[in-house]
């Protein structure tokens, strides 16, 4: 019994509204809240209850939900800047260039923010919902203005490159779907089309694609699961999360080539007997998720999508679901939780989503360049995309070199290049006066490596050998950069991306992070390189999920292969 | 198939299906635990039950990880070892060791580890408190975030078990805490108070504000005793704390059978009435019977003020003295029926019996009753024709597993029986079970609800005729069942088809596609189970309602069945168990009839007297007959006829045991004016409660935590009830002192009672002895005693042997009378409808922060906090055009007398009808309820009272 007094507990107009805009249901919860957040600036007590009851659920539980994405919140905020604090800005001192923009800020609010997947744009912000960048201290009135920066340009490729999935993006009008058919969009789907299902996963198994998201599974073997599964509907998910630091390739794709990822959905969805797929983008892509909303429509138009694709019996439709500002989302089970309306915890597995994913029905979850790669393949069969690479894994991967190389940026190219090759051939060198000392390889949960791992060919096995190639991504550091620094402020994106949901993760995390501040010289916090080891062992052998695991790699191989810098940090914390 | 795995070298081989957790405790290996907790989903967060899985460089949490065949598992490796210490570190790294000031430092999970693991918090550790301690003002559950380990267990319990998903998780990261509501406060977030919350907390971050500092987990320095709840007829069971021979809290007791851990606000946190200063710690009597003066020659009217009316405490021999001599002597001037015997629902099994003796063998009346007369006197009467046993006839556990439907009409569940009202919940959110709520009032429960009737008020068999019309009209009845099972169908269904849809909707104001609707709901949906409480007995055809919802099961074929059934839900904690034990006019224990020649010799011959009559007894006859001693034959007067008999002349005395008429009893005026010229009142009583303003002898009894023997839930389930406290001051048990005043009437002329007859003397030495009596004087008590409860059996009655396993589920092979009878009845329009001068209906109950008459949860500190004064609920269209809002108070008047009181604007009460409570004696809705009765069962319609309602400006 609630002694409430209050009369009436009717809901707003407008909450009601925006229930039946998203679907009226509990999935519908985390793009009501954000569309309430951007409007209203703030999520109060009022929006939380009366969203509850709106869809049918328990306050605490819309209470929890608003309280665990990053670009929902309780304090007012209605004009945001979110400034950038993922590596590459961090290096391009992006903590000045939020300096600046904290004294242009009138109607705004300044954040800061984990990578925004705009590194080739460093320092970035996120200007509401535009993407701003290269964004100095002296750009800070500028930018209050309304002015953006540039975008990078990916139309001529470098040399050495072999582009496949960034084939002809010089001339395709990414928001044209005749400019796509032009080059050759949907072929595979047709194609597809008149072949059996077993008979696509079989092509797809055959060619070797390993999921491109930085597991590298094999992906005809995570099909053939779904496909087997007796029990209906089936899903497709396409993680479009991409919120690991120094990876943006997926926005680049979606950015240059919408169509291509819709095709593969399509072909996946297809294979695997699912009837329904959803795009989970984070919430910092808005204007790549317009861009695929936009070529959705047009497909739909051109009998792409919906009920009898190109006259054939198969009915697909795909939706955009974003995010809202939480790297842990890209974790398969933590995506699902998140499209269903919860909070973004992953979940116990087994059961794996092949078996039990969304909605509890089987469903197979690809990264974006996974499916871009699938139309290709489709077009072209499996023996042309194992020829493309003289390695053992096969086909392309697109790869990111940042730092302080002379052409930065992201390129694509087969297995087996070396970190030496990266930067001296499609990096362009390191820049007059930088001599290279560090490369943290394949993203923030890859490996810190330092001269002995140049010459290490990459691809998904290279990890045993010291360096991991992940999700494809380099930084590549100089003299100025400390290693104690830079596994600082990556542990600093673990701690604040962290769920908090198991205790290894919730607090080592935290706590690694501030001992690296302390032996970087920061507030005088004590620690050492026994307890940063021991923390270490702790997330690999106890974390309830990847994230946490993970963070062991960057950890062990910034304490291998630079040992003597953290054995000075402690000494200098202690004297 | 048969699966082998080694957990530390131990070989198993199973076919069933685990988690390493289970397969290990199983075999008696020893894995550790913090978030895991038997009775709620696993969540694998806190990672101390992790385990080495030869094979997988990860750690595996054992309580999620099934055992699978060929698995090789390390409970205790130095890995594991590490990982536990270090996840015990990180635990105690924000959680401030204040072990030696902490009310759980004994019963704290996270402190046992540390100390298995020689785990100290570290150096690193959070200086200071991230939080304030006891952050949240409600009066029950006290919030420490800086001991929280976010195990999830209180959010787990909150969702799972009660079903009310308060607590949630906030924010990410180390950021991470748990929260209420929308980050609001407890009560705000609409927290129950039930704590069970607390009840799974590991650690001391969620604790009991009412014993704080009390020393609840020192373990070496207190005693636990389960016992029974002493609230309602749901019958859980807890610990009682005891401290320095105090009791300071209740703690859940996961064996307990009924409730699990489950508890209420009022079970767990409203037992400090026990040791209230108010309560009576001697005999006390008016001061005129010290003086010898007779009660009529007192002038009553300034009753307060006169000295003669003044209370004396006086010592045990005294006021049993005079009150044995008074009432003895009342029986040989003015005849046996001339005292009228109040027993106490709220009282043990064995005490109920003692009174039924009391009254028959030693008074020689049945004027013996009790408050079921107020509750569910229709229930028993009505069931009892129909089926013939006035019984709940399935179990609360049979229901929340087996009914595929829950049709509740009339009981407002999760306020009133809180802890069954869970297990419905529970059934319908992770059973997929159905829920028809039938009620005027948009109650609690209708939250859940598939379906909810807002019928008005007194219209129920209007709506059960037009449920029935419509089963027959489509021929969904179970022709099968009513062949075999039942008779008089044939009448019953003519008079059941003259009530149409529109008929139906144009009576009961519930719109024909609601009837459609349940129809289909009740008919494809089998076993489904029928609950009910006052909404369908406090009324003037309370007996009729009930008989119609026995039709209504009958027809469906839903008798006889798990998870079928008529499940009338008892109020007190043993009503059940004072109409069981003959506290009734018609019947002896085991409900046989007072009037059956046969039985009123087995108890004649067993308590010593001579064999019956059939011959009425005068008192001049008793005079001359003194030696030959009856047990009278004639059913006696229920409580709603002997009060007001009294201004008759016909009652002029009342042994009163644990009840409160004055305000119980509707028309409180006249109550009152009756019980000022009975000439005796004996109430026996823990505290001087409205109605000890008429007594003229106080005898002190006591609670329930200071005697010993047994309760009978409304399931018809026995349980102990254990003495944990000596009796406070110079009280006694109630078995006692019944039993003293027994044998002083006796020893005044033992010639009546023949001493040698195996049950004639009340020289019990404990309830032990009682019970041995009850057992052989009650076929359906008979295979029940202490010695079996205390060795661990379950008992629900009929248990007719001393190795009969009782009984869960009554009526499966037959009816107790044979064939289920069908019962024709009509609707008939309430005593009082609302009229152009009362234009307004009251409705009268109950909330869940007090009982009944209020006079022990009035004396409960925090039950008076959040409930301190009474509300009555009214709608906010008529509060507008009253012009009340919000903190307004009303006045409230019916034909009989007016109160005021505070209202509270809510849409659970439909536009013309306000609700309110008899908790508080100045608002009491009891003030304005009128007498009028149920002709068969006598039980009033407290259900509908014609009232107007004003404003009063502030």
């Amino acid at each position: 019994m609630t002694k409430n007094l209050a009369a009436h507990n009717s809901v707003s107009a407008e909450i009601l509204e925006l229930a039946v805009k998203h679907g009226n249901n509990h999935e519908s919860l985390l793009e009501i809240l954000t569309d309430l957040q951007r409007t209203h600036g703030a999520l109060s007590e009022e929006f939380i209850t009366g969203t509850a009851q709106a869809l049918d659920m328990a306050s605490s539980h819309v209470y929890g939900v608003s309280t665990f994405y990053s670009m929902l919140s309780q304090v007012e905020r209605k004009n945001i800047m979110r400034v950038c604090d993922g590596p590459v800005c961090w290096m391009n001192e992006s903590a000045k260039t939020r300096e600046a923009l904290e004294k242009n800020s009138t109607g705004w609010s300044v954040e800061r923010t984990s990578c925004l997947g705009l590194c080739d744009r460093a320092p970035a912000v996120l200007m509401n919902d535009e993407q701003a960048g290269p964004v100095f201290p002296e750009d800070g009135k500028k930018v209050h203005q309304g002015w953006r920066g540039t975008s990078a340009d990916y139309s001529s490729p470098r040399s050495g490159e072999t582009r496949v999935l960034l084939a002809n993006i010089a001339n395709l009008d990414p928001d044209s779907i005749e400019s796509a058919l032009k080059y050759g969009a949907y072929e595979g789907l047709r194609k597809t089309l008149s072949q059996k299902p077993e008979a696509v996963i079989e092509l797809i198994e055959k060619s070797g694609l390993q999921g491109r998201g930085g597991a590298g599974f094999p992906v005809g073997r995570k099909w053939q699961f779904v496909a087997g599964a007796k029990r209906t509907p089936k899903y497709i998910l396409c993680n479009a999360d991409e919120s690991e630091p120094l990876i943006f390739k997926d926005r680049v794709l979606i950015d240059s080539n919408p169509h291509q990822l819709l095709e593969g959905i399509l072909i996946a969805g297809y294979a695997c007997g699912a009837s329904e797929a959803w795009i989970y983008i984070r919430g910092e892509y808005e204007p790549q998720a317009a861009r695929l909303e936009r070529a959705i429509e047009l497909a739909q138009q051109k009998s792409f999508l919906g009920e009898r694709i190109l006259g054939s019996e198969f009915n697909f439709n795909i939706h955009i679901h974003r995010g809202a500002g939480a790297y842990i989302c890209g974790e398969e089970t933590a995506l699902i939780e998140s499209l269903e309306g919860k909070r973004g915890e992953p979940r116990i597995r087994p059961p794996y989503p092949p078996s039990y994913g969304f909605r509890g029905q089987p469903t197979a979850v690809n990264n974006v360049e996974t499916l871009s790669a699938v139309p290709p393949i489709v077009r072209n069969g499996e023996e042309w995309w194992r020829s493309l690479s003289n390695y053992t894994t096969p086909g392309t991967k697109l790869y990111m070199v940042l730092g302080r190389v002379k052409t930065p940026g992201l390129f694509e190219a087969p297995f087996g290049i070396t970190l030496r090759q990266v930067i001296e051939g499609f990096g362009g060198g390191m820049l007059d006066g930088s001599k290279f000392q560090i490369a943290l390889s394949g993203g923030a949960a890859g490996t810190i490596v330092n001269e002995n791992q140049l010459d290490i060919p990459l691809d998904y096995g290279s990890a045993q050998k010291g360096i991991s190639i992940g999700a494809g991504s380099f930084l590549i550091c100089d003299q100025s950069v400390s290693p104690v620094a830079l596994l600082r402020e990556l542990l600093h994106f673990f701690s604040s991306e962290s769920c908090g949901k198991c205790t290894p993760c919730r607090v080592g995390t935290w706590r690694a992070f501030e001992i690296l501040k302390g032996m970087a010289g920061n507030d005088g916090k004590t620690g050492t390189v026994a307890e940063l080891r021991s923390i270490s062992d702790q997330l690999l052998a106890s974390s309830f999920c990847g994230l946490g695991q993970s963070v062991s790699i960057p950890i062990n191989s910034a304490l291998k292969n630079f040992g003597e810098a953290f054995v000075r940090g402690e000494e200098r914390v202690r004297s | 198939m048969i699966m082998e795995f080694i957990i530390d070298g131990k070989t198993i081989k199973t076919t069933t299906t685990q988690t390493i957790l289970d397969a290990a405790r199983q075999h008696d290996i020893d894995i550790p635990t913090l978030c895991y907790h038997k009775d709620l989903s696993p969540s694998g967060n806190c990672r101390m039950c992790v385990v080495e899985v030869k094979g997988n460089r990860f750690l595996q949490a054992a309580c999620v990880t099934q055992a699978t065949d060929g698995m090789e598992i390390f409970t205790h490796s130095d890995k594991v070892i590490q990982s536990r210490k270090q996840s015990l570190e990180f635990m105690l790294a924000n959680h401030p060791a204040f072990c030696s000031t902490c009310d759980v430092s004994g019963e704290c999970e996270v402190q046992d580890l540390a100390y298995d693991y020689q785990v100290e918090p570290p150096v690193w550790g959070f200086k200071g408190t991230r939080y304030l301690p006891d952050s949240d003002p409600n009066p029950f559950i006290r919030v420490d975030l800086n001991k929280c380990i976010l195990c999830r267990r209180c959010v787990a319990a909150c969702a799972e078990i009660q079903v009310r998903n308060v607590w949630g998780i906030a924010q990410r990261g180390f950021a991470e805490e748990i929260s209420a509501g929308a980050g609001t406060q407890l009560l705000e977030a609409r927290c129950e108070s039930c704590g069970q919350c607390v009840a799974y907390c590991p650690t001391g971050a969620l604790s009991n504000k009412l014993n704080y500092g009390m020393g609840m987990a020192r373990a070496h320095q207190i005693r636990k005793i389960t016992t029974t709840c002493a609230y309602c007829g749901v019958g859980c069971q807890f610990d009682l704390v005891v401290r320095r021979g105090k009791i300071i809290g209740v703690t859940s007791n996961p064996d307990a059978p009924v409730n699990g851990m489950a508890l209420c606000v009022k079970g767990r946190y409203g037992y400090d009435y026990i040791q209230h200063p108010d309560r009576l710690m001697k005999p006390r009597v008016r001061r005129y019977l010290l003086d010898g003066d007779a009660k009529q020659e007192i002038n009553l009217k300034d009753r307060k003020k006169n000295p003669k009316m003044e209370w004396v405490e006086t010592d045990w021999d005294t006021a049993l003295d005079i009150a044995a001599d008074k009432l003895r002597t009342t029986r040989d001037t003015k005849g046996a029926d001339s005292i009228g015997i109040l027993t106490s629902a709220k009282c043990l099994n064995e005490e109920n019996y003692l009174m039924n003796k009391f009254a028959r063998q030693v008074i020689g009346t049945n004027n013996i009753d009790h408050c079921a007369r107020l509750c569910h006197a229709s229930t028993v009467a009505g069931l009892a024709s129909s089926f013939g046993s006035g019984a709940m006839s399935n179990s609360m556990d049979d229901l929340a597993r087996n009914s595929a439907l829950f049709f509740v009409i009339g009981s407002n569940t999760t306020e009133q029986h809180p802890v069954f009202g869970t297990m419905i919940r529970r059934a319908v959110r992770f059973r997929g079970a159905k829920l028809i709520v039938a009620d005027p009032r948009k109650i609690d429960l209708v939250e859940f609800a598939n379906l909810h009737i807002q019928q008005k008020p007194g219209t129920d068999i209007a709506l059960l005729n037009g449920l029935m019309y419509l089963i027959l009209e489509k021929g969904l009845e179970d022709k099968k069942f009513i062949k075999q099972r039942t008779e008089d169908f044939e009448d019953f269904k003519q008079g059941v088809m003259q009530y149409t849809p529109e008929k139906v909707s144009a009576i009961t104001g519930v719109p024909v596609e609601h009837l459609y609707q349940a129809v289909e709901l009740l008919t494809e949906h089998k076993p489904a189970s029928v609950i009910w409480a006052m909404g369908i007995t406090q009324h003037v055809v309370g007996v009729n309602n009930v008989m119609d919802l026995a039709n209504l099961q009958m027809l469906l074929g839903n008798m006889g069945v798990p998870g079928g059934g008529v499940n009338p839900l008892r109020g007190q904690n043993n009503v059940q168990g004072a109409c069981d034990m003959g506290g009734l006019p018609n019947v002896f224990p085991g409900y046989q009839a007072v009037q059956d020649d046969t039985i009123r010799e087995k108890f004649a011959t067993a308590w010593g007297l001579e064999k019956s009559s059939t011959t009425r007894m005068e008192a001049k006859d008793f005079v001359l007959q003194r030696f030959s001693v009856h047990l009278p034959d004639e059913i006696g007067m229920t409580v709603t006829e002997m009060i007001p008999s009294i201004l008759k002349d016909k009652i002029q005395a009342l042994y009163i045991l644990g009840e409160n008429p004055v305000m119980t009893d509707p028309d409180t005026t006249q109550v009152k004016k009756c019980l000022e010229n009975v000439d005796l009142l004996i109430l026996q009583d823990i505290f001087p409660t409205e109605t000890a303003e008429y007594a003229d002898i106080l005898l002190p009894g006591v609670s329930f935590a200071e005697k010993s023997g047994t309760f009978t839930n409304t399931e018809r389930r026995v349980q102990m009830v254990r003495q944990a406290i000596r009796p406070i001051g110079e009280a006694k048990p109630d078995w006692e002192i019944i039993a003293l005043l027994a044998m002083r009437i006796i020893n005044a002329a033992p010639e009546r009672i023949n001493a040698t007859a195996k049950y004639a003397n009340w020289n019990y030495e404990n309830t032990n002895q009682i019970m041995s009596e009850i057992n052989a004087l009650t076929p359906s008590y008979a295979g029940i005693t202490h010695e079996r409860l205390e060795k661990g059996d379950r008992l629900q009655w009929p248990c007719p042997a001393p190795d009969h396993p009782g009984t869960p589920i009554l009526h499966t092979k037959q009816f107790t009378r044979g064939l289920g009878r069908f019962a024709s009845v009509e609707h008939i329009p309430p005593a009082e409808l609302p009229n152009d001068e009362f234009p307004m209906l009251l409705s009268t109950g109950r909330v869940l922060y007090h009982w009944h008459g209020g006079e022990l949860t009035r004396r409960a500190k925090a039950l008076m906090k959040i409930y301190g004064e009474a509300l009555v609920e009214i709608n906010p269209l008529d509060a507008e055009k009253l012009g009340v809002n919000g903190n307004h108070r009303l006045r409230i008047a019916s034909r009989r007398g007016s109160i005021q009181a505070k209202a509270w604007v809510t849409d659970r009460v439909p536009q013309g009808m306000i609700y309110a409570n008899f908790h508080f004696p100045e608002s009491s809705a009891n003030i304005l309820t009128g007498h009028f009765l149920d002709p068969v069962a006598k039980i009033p319609e407290y259900k509908l009272t014609a009232v107007k309602v004003e404003s009063i400006p502030e």
